[in-house]
């Protein structure tokens, strides 16, 4: 009588697989479906209508885009969050700098100061930000007003994830390139330019990417904080949804996802080495 | 590698579509006998419990019909005892009967969807519009005729309201829905900042004395009858059409409509404050919002709050030309188990249980009858008091509502259910839970659009706002 031991392999591609089960059902499906109904209509035939519908209210012609509230969220919902992005940029990177360059012995409790907000839930926050514009008779006072609220709420929000990665990246910056161009004789000003500022990009751009893209959809911040008043592309998608016209939701979903691409792109997101060395520290 | 990567997929979108078919969706519910599955909405039907009820109601309720509150249930689990003790007798008695599964839902379009996926409940309680949609696509069973007969122990047939059974009939729901909540759509607004007679018009959405003063709902149906209202208000006040005609203009739906409604709401969407689902009734109470549109339920409960919060005396108004009237009700999905349904329905229609429903949810009940008038003229009556407080006091006629014997065409030889009430409650809460006849004739059902209109129309609304 022999007995066959039988040995489990197991190699570390396996445990990919809860990864790629998470990766097929939640992303490469949905996918799938939207981009099904986008092109589909009710009959599921092959149809272009709401690719139409997209352009224009009744479909019949193509350049009325360019007065279509469609286009106008879309250029809203664009200039929102290039405004925030840059807000955060201009605000999260001397913060970053400042703490990772610190002489303090726990730089990290300096850091969590900037993370403790995200502990609260943000709905929470936003909408106590609601009183305080209110209070400051500031809330729904104008479409201007409701603009600059909106990119307060998501520079609010989004804030910390442009400061970690910035400050992740300018932390591994070897010390003795700043040295040598020091010694080189660089002022400490054309040393940050020259030195510092480029190896951090990689930050940059992270940080980037994880605060336009959200800026776009999070419509929580700007229904909340504008009495639904200001309508970003992610509010035009649950509208079409609410409103029973998943086919038209499908393709604006389709079209919000070629802009990620695009600013992914830009951003360098697809260089996967660049993306490697921004992560992998005690905060990520 | 790409060939491993397929299979995967293909694998787990087979174990997942496997694990659904097999053990059936999860939430979905089959019918039984021995339990009826109802489904309604969140807090509408009288929960019971402590500190629900004041004492003022409490020795009311105790004297009116003899019932202790104090240990009041929730009235669906008060249907159990109820029924066994009732129904004993019946032809159909059914003592294996154990209790009311009640499922409370968001709204009319979730349940729609639920049903489409295969739900199934005994009793529903959608609004007027989702029943019908119900009813023409087949999931609804009408009721029997004897069941709608007035006759003893039929609660629901002897108590309807004859004014809420014309409208009933006026959209071929009679046989099929059973009438539990209605009420119309208004301004709620505070008449020290902007005049009564500007909210008494649809264009008081695009005036100047509202400008970013006022809310609209944002919901396409509610937006696109305000739309119209807006479009035909003119026409309407120099035409004075017949009811049927109103009920077409504003169910109407063609091209050229749709693009003067948008206009209109278009212009409506620049001058207000904002749209709001729920979000207005605290700016209202509050007095930050001077007018919000409003369905008539949530209307009272802003003016007594805002009495009871911040001091003000706000008031209800309906438009001069024409307004919305809504209604909730019991329809019966196919394979309900009828016996027990109807029973409920009668259980809920007794005047003792339609005062709590109407104290708790605090919108108007369906129902008629004397008791339920007595509750009104106890909430709605002018304090007793001397000669010279009496007379300011105004004569409100409800005979359309409560007397069966109503003529519409001599509106005024009923008198025999008349309030005397303080004349502010001709804009206030009483005016919101019941208006005035000559209102209601003026007020029209919305039907459900077709597909492709309720896609037309949507497509608009979201171009809109």
């Amino acid at each position: 009588m022999t007995k066959k031991k039988t040995r489990l392999h197991f190699s570390r591609k396996l445990l990919a697989i809860p990864y790629g089960l998470f990766l097929a059902v939640f992303v490469v499906v949905p996918l799938l479906i939207i981009i099904y109904y986008a092109f589909t209509d009710d009959a599921g035939k092959f149809s272009f209508d709401y690719v139409k519908y997209f352009f224009s209210e009744n479909g019949d012609n193509f350049w009325d885009f360019f007065t279509s509230s469609n286009f106008k969220t879309i250029g809203l919902s664009l200039f929102i969050s290039f405004s925030s992005t840059i807000i955060c940029l201009l605000i999260a990177y001397p913060v970053a700098y400042i703490i990772a360059k610190s002489k303090m012995k726990n730089k990290s409790m300096l850091l969590l100061l900037f993370i403790v907000p995200m502990w609260v839930n943000f709905v929470l926050r936003i909408n106590a930000l609601k009183e305080l514009l209110q209070s400051l008779h500031i809330y729904n006072r104008s479409n201007g007003w409701n603009i600059f609220n909106t990119i307060l709420g998501m520079v609010y929000d989004f804030l910390p994830f442009m400061i970690l990665p910035i400050y992740t990246t300018i932390i591994k910056i070897d010390n003795s390139y700043l040295e040598a161009a020091k010694d080189l004789g660089a002022t400490p000003s054309r040393a940050f330019l020259k030195v510092t500022l480029p190896l951090s990009k990689a930050g940059i751009m992270s940080g980037v990417s994880m605060v336009f893209l959200p800026s776009m959809t999070n419509y929580v911040v700007s229904n909340y904080l504008t009495y639904s008043n200001v309508k970003i592309v992610g509010k035009l998608i649950d509208d079409y949804f609410m409103g029973d016209l998943w086919h038209d939701g499908s393709f604006i979903a389709l079209v919000l996802l070629l802009f990620m691409f695009l600013v992914t792109w830009l951003t360098g997101g697809f260089k996967a080495d660049e993306i490697t060395e921004t992560r992998g520290t005690s905060l990520w | 590698m790409r060939k491993k990567l397929s299979a995967t997929i293909a694998v787990c979108l087979l174990l997942s579509s496997a694990s659904l078919t097999s053990c059936g969706i999860p939430g979905l519910g089959s019918l039984n006998d021995n339990v009826l599955r109802v489904a309604s909405w969140d807090e509408y039907i009288d929960m019971g419990g402590e500190e629900v009820y004041d004492e003022d109601f409490m020795a009311w309720y105790q004297e009116t019909f003899d019932i202790d509150l104090t240990t009041a249930q929730p009235l669906y689990e008060e249907f159990l005892p109820w029924y066994h003790a009732n129904y004993k007798e019946h032809p159909e008695y059914q003592s294996s009967f154990a209790g009311i599964e009640y499922i409370a839902l968001q709204d009319n379009e979730t349940m729609y969807n639920k049903i489409k996926m295969g739900d199934r409940y005994d009793l529903l309680c959608p609004s007027e519009y989702m029943a019908i949609k119900l009813k023409n696509e087949g999931y609804l069973q009408a009721f029997d005729k004897d069941f709608l007969k007035k006759q003893a122990d039929n609660h629901y047939a002897n108590n309807l309201s004859p004014y809420v059974d014309s409208v009933l009939k006026s959209v071929a729901l009679d046989e099929y829905l059973a009438g539990y909540m209605w009420g119309t759509t208004g301004f709620v607004f505070n008449p020290d900042k902007i005049s009564p007679t500007v909210m008494e018009s649809w264009k008081c959405m695009t005036s100047i004395e509202c400008s970013r003063k006022i809310t609209a709902k944002d919901n396409a149906r509610d937006s696109y009858f305000m739309g119209l209202g807006m479009y035909y208000e003119d026409k309407i006040l120099s035409d004075a059409p017949d009811h049927t005609t109103l009920t077409k203009w504003m169910n109407d739906t063609s091209t050229p409509t749709v693009d003067g409604v948008r206009a209109q709401l278009q212009k409506m969407r620049k001058n207000i404050y904002g749209l709001e689902t729920d979000e207005a009734k605290t700016d209202v109470i509050m007095g930050w919002l001077d007018a919000s549109y409003q369905w008539s339920g949530d209307a009272v409960f802003i003016l007594d709050e805002a009495e009871a919060e911040s001091g003000l005396e706000l008031q209800y108004s309906i438009p001069k030309s024409v307004s919305n009237i809504w209604f909730d009700g019991w329809v019966m999905m196919n394979g309900a188990n009828k016996h027990i349904a109807n029973a409920f329905i009668n259980f809920l229609s007794l005047p003792e249980n339609v005062v709590r429903n109407m104290y708790y949810i605090g919108y108007t009940s369906c129902m008629a009858g004397d008791d339920v008038f007595e509750y009104v003229d106890y909430t709605y009556a002018a304090e007793e008091g001397d000669e010279e407080d009496k007379k300011d006091n105004e004569l409100y006629n409800l005979g359309y509502f409560f007397d069966a014997a109503f003529d519409a065409n001599s509106p005024d030889s009923s008198t025999a259910y008349t309030l005397q009430v303080s004349p502010d409650q001709l804009y206030r809460q009483l005016f919101a839970q019941y208006p005035t006849y000559d209102t209601t004739k003026r007020l029209v059902v919305m039907q459900p659009f077709n597909k492709k209109d309720n896609e037309r129309v949507n497509r608009m609304w979201i171009n809109i706002k």
